[in-house]
């Protein structure tokens, strides 16, 4: 064998070799990598046998690793998932590793699961709840929240919340934050220049109708719209539909326990006329058929001002209001107040509550002990501090007398850390909720969840397609709806 | 025998530069074949999250055939990504022909880099930007506006199903036209310079020139263009999901974004594995009927 071929033989030898090694190597995650690159700055390496020991004993003690995989909630950013995992470690005595994926929650998740991988908390939203429980992919959670101390207290944990997450009497999760509702977001500034307060507002469709007249008339910025709205993702409509109180999403009928859509039935005529209406008359922005959320909340905000009328999360209210402060935009030229939308035919008012986002315990889970007890801490008063201000020493200090300041870190993070509003009922905001919260949050006594179903996709989609359709004025409200009934239908969202 | 002797002897001749194809052959044995067979043995199953899935045969299967949303989908696969085809080969012949006209290197080389520069654009960029210039206040609007006046009602361009196919496929054409002029300009300069000398001799004029000489030499590369192409055909999938809403999915929804939403959105694998593998299949005989069609074996053997 000559010298070059012998070579030859020898590299591709070492590159089986590197290979196989590569292949055969555990994945080390990044999380864990950087929780590793933590412990053994905290515990210095030595030769000393007595350090594994301890930290063996210690993780005995506490109740050992907990493996977090995280959508919206924990640090904003790489370092800070670090100080919140420490900080959460501390708290519990666990040592926890988060994972948050750069993007796509999802399709992370569904690898995470179906390839093995054990996690001990997943976050997840209520459709996804509703699947995984059906695919009986996570742990019963009924015996620990009827004998945990903070679950199984009503004064700490509204029982009415739990009732929404029960799936035929079980309960498979813990809460991430207490979710909030929608309410009709109004810019008073712009209100006060056409002349209306709006605590005067009449709370009809008419009123409304009257308003947004006004403020067409009153303001003159290119490309202003008094209403905006996601249409196609019908975002949020409840407000309106209260003026004949309809109910958003899908309900269960009584009579005969089928579902069915209420804003879809002949009942529900009035208010797409309505709706139809303001497109017409350019009261509507056109592009509310293509809008996304992030958009919308664009053209409301301080910096562009397109638009004075929206629903959006209690919680925006004071968010757009905080922005503008931050941005040393004063009262005097914007702020962000709430109603309630309109008056149902009994007096009262009706507004769609977020449907959970939750933590649940995978079966497979190695530690659902330590899972479990982090899932009791979200909802103390330490936890609440932690997902909403956040970490100590970071986001926030604490002075001589005992107040809490933010620091210029917090500030930008805006008290939100995964939980805005903390689950536990007593929760006291050290801080205090942005400007205009409290008023939102006032209305919440009217709202109430939508129905959780997992084709929720499906009813948006078919739901927002016609709704475009009926408010385009390009289908007669009669049709358009007829239409979205059959296609509702068809696709097995409703059984009616 | 599946080897023959005189294939064993060249093989065991030459055994140091086969032996360099193996890692090559674990990667995508590991990275490519596994997980495709993982996928069609998932496509068999009623598969779970966590936990042992239960084997269902081809329920599955049946259940994407007897699902109307996917028939539409697959039809608006075809017809998008048909057309976008079509548009973009054109387009990129037409820019590759003409810079091939372009003396001046400078010039020719801007031209080049800008209708190349949408190919390495990702899809959350450039649909973001065409989404911003179809709103009701963007540049196509705005233009509308210079042209009818002040009364012009803004067209929401991308809430109309009737333009949704159209936009899609102009879009679709725009971003890969760079690409495949590409190709073809590196084909029309390795064409041998004396043939258009002989035929300027001969009289012929410049259009007679492309058309009988530069056109009939290009074809091998416009047929490896094609093949490349159908290979894509059922393959598009950033595009409609970033510029698709619910106003125009029932024109623009293609297979791919089903099988996403199925499998990545409800959890539903069984379903979603199934109906990637027919579109595994489908894409096999379209590359086949296409490779038929176009003779590339036969040219490029």
């Amino acid at each position: 064998m000559s010298i070059t071929k012998k070579i030859l033989v020898g590299i591709l030898v070492l590159m089986l070799i590197i290979s196989a090694f590569t292949g055969c190597t555990k994945k080390e995650t990044s999380q864990e990598s950087s929780a590793n690159q933590g412990n053994a700055k905290e515990t210095p390496a030595t030769s000393e046998p007595s350090n594994s020991a301890d930290q063996q004993k210690k993780d005995n003690k506490t109740g050992g690793v907990v493996k977090i995989l995280t959508s919206v909630t924990g640090g904003k950013d790489e370092e800070e998932m670090k100080l919140f995992a420490k900080e959460l470690g501390e708290a519990t005595g666990l040592t926890v590793i988060m994972e948050r994926p750069p993007s796509d929650y999802n399709n992370t998740l569904m690898r995470k699961l179906n390839s093995g991988e054990k996690l001990d908390l997943i976050y997840l939203n209520m459709p996804q709840y509703l699947e995984l429980v059906n695919q009986g992919a996570l742990l019963d959670l009924t015996d620990y929240i009827k004998s945990s101390k903070i679950y199984s207290d009503p004064s700490k944990i509204d029982p009415r919340e739990l009732k929404d997450i029960e799936v035929k009497g079980r309960i498979y999760a813990g809460f991430n934050k207490k979710e909030v509702h929608r309410v009709v977001a109004l810019n008073r500034v712009h209100l006060e220049k056409a002349g209306i307060d709006y605590k005067s507002i009449e709370p009809s469709l008419n009123g409304y109708y009257n308003v947004f007249k006004k403020l067409k008339e009153t303001i003159k910025t290119a490309n202003y719209y008094p209403y905006n709205v996601v249409m196609s993702q019908v975002f949020d409509l409840q407000p309106w539909f209260a003026s004949v109180g309809l109910k958003t999403g899908v309900v269960i009928d009584e009579k005969d326990g089928k579902k069915y859509v209420p804003i879809s039935t002949d009942d529900a005529i009035p208010v797409w006329e309505w709706i139809a209406k303001l497109y017409k008359e350019g009261l509507i922005d056109p592009a509310a058929s293509v809008d996304q959320t992030k958009d919308m909340r664009n053209k409301m905000s301080a910096a562009s001002q397109l638009t004075s009328v929206t629903v959006d999360w209690a919680a925006w209210v004071g968010l757009h209001n905080a922005n503008a402060l931050a941005a040393g935009i004063g009262k005097d030229q914007y702020e962000i107040v709430s109603l309630p939308g309109t008056k149902t035919p009994n007096g009262s008012y009706m507004l769609t509550k977020g449907a959970a986002s939750l933590w649940a315990i995978p079966k497979n889970a190695e530690n659902p002990e330590g899972a479990w007890k982090i899932i009791e801490f979200f909802a103390t008063q330490e936890g609440g501090v932690l997902l909403s201000v956040g970490i100590k020493g970071h986001d926030y200090t604490i002075d001589d007398k005992g107040n809490y300041v933010l620091t210029d870190i917090g500030k930008q993070h805006g008290c939100d850390h995964g939980a805005p509003v903390p689950i536990l009922e007593t929760f006291k905001h050290p801080i205090g909720y942005n400007p205009g919260v409290e008023e939102a949050l006032s209305y919440g006594k009217y709202a109430s969840i939508e129905l959780p179903i997992p084709n929720e996709g499906d009813y948006k989609e078919i739901v927002g397609k016609w709704a475009v359709q009926i408010m385009e004025g390009k289908v007669s409200v009669a049709d358009g709806l007829k239409n979205m009934r059959n296609e509702l239908l068809s696709r097995k969202v409703t059984d009616k | 025998m599946l080897i023959d002797r005189k294939t064993l002897i060249k093989i065991r001749k030459y055994k140091s530069i086969y032996l360099m194809f193996v890692p090559i052959a674990i990667y995508f044995i590991v990275f490519s074949y596994y997980p495709l067979i993982l996928g069609i043995i998932s496509s068999f199953r009623e598969s779970i999250l966590i936990g042992t899935p239960k084997f269902v045969g081809v329920e599955n299967y049946k259940n994407v055939l007897s699902n109307p949303l996917y028939s539409e989908a697959f039809m608006n696969t075809i017809i998008v990504n048909f057309f976008t085809f079509i548009v973009q080969f054109i387009f990129s012949l037409f820019i590759a022909l003409s810079l091939n006209e372009v003396k001046n290197k400078m010039i020719r080389s801007s031209i080049q880099t800008v209708t190349y520069i949408p190919n390495l654009l990702s899809w959350a960029i450039v649909g973001g930007m065409w989404i911003r210039i179809l709103s009701p206040t963007g540049m196509l609007n705005n233009i509308l506006k210079l042209i009818y006046g002040n009364d012009f009602n803004p067209i929401v361009f991308m809430a109309e199903p009737r333009f949704a196919r159209t936009i899609m496929v102009l879009t679709g054409a725009w971003k890969g036209a760079g690409y495949f002029a590409v190709l073809l300009l590196t084909a029309i300069v390795s064409i041998d310079q004396s043939i258009y000398e002989s035929a300027s001799i001969d009289g012929a004029s410049r259009f007679k020139q492309i058309l009988y000489i530069t056109v009939p030499n290009i074809v091998p590369t416009m047929k490896i263009i094609t093949v490349l192409g159908s290979m894509n055909f059922l393959r598009n999938f950033d595009q409609i999901f970033i510029m698709g809403n619910a106003n125009i999915f029932s024109k623009v929804r293609n297979l791919l974004c089903l099988i996403y939403t199925d499998g990545v959105v409800n959890f539903k694998i069984g379903i979603a594995t199934a109906a990637a593998t027919m579109v595994l299949i489908t894409t096999f005989i379209i590359s086949t009927i296409v490779r038929r069609l176009t003779k590339y074996d036969e040219t490029f053997n």
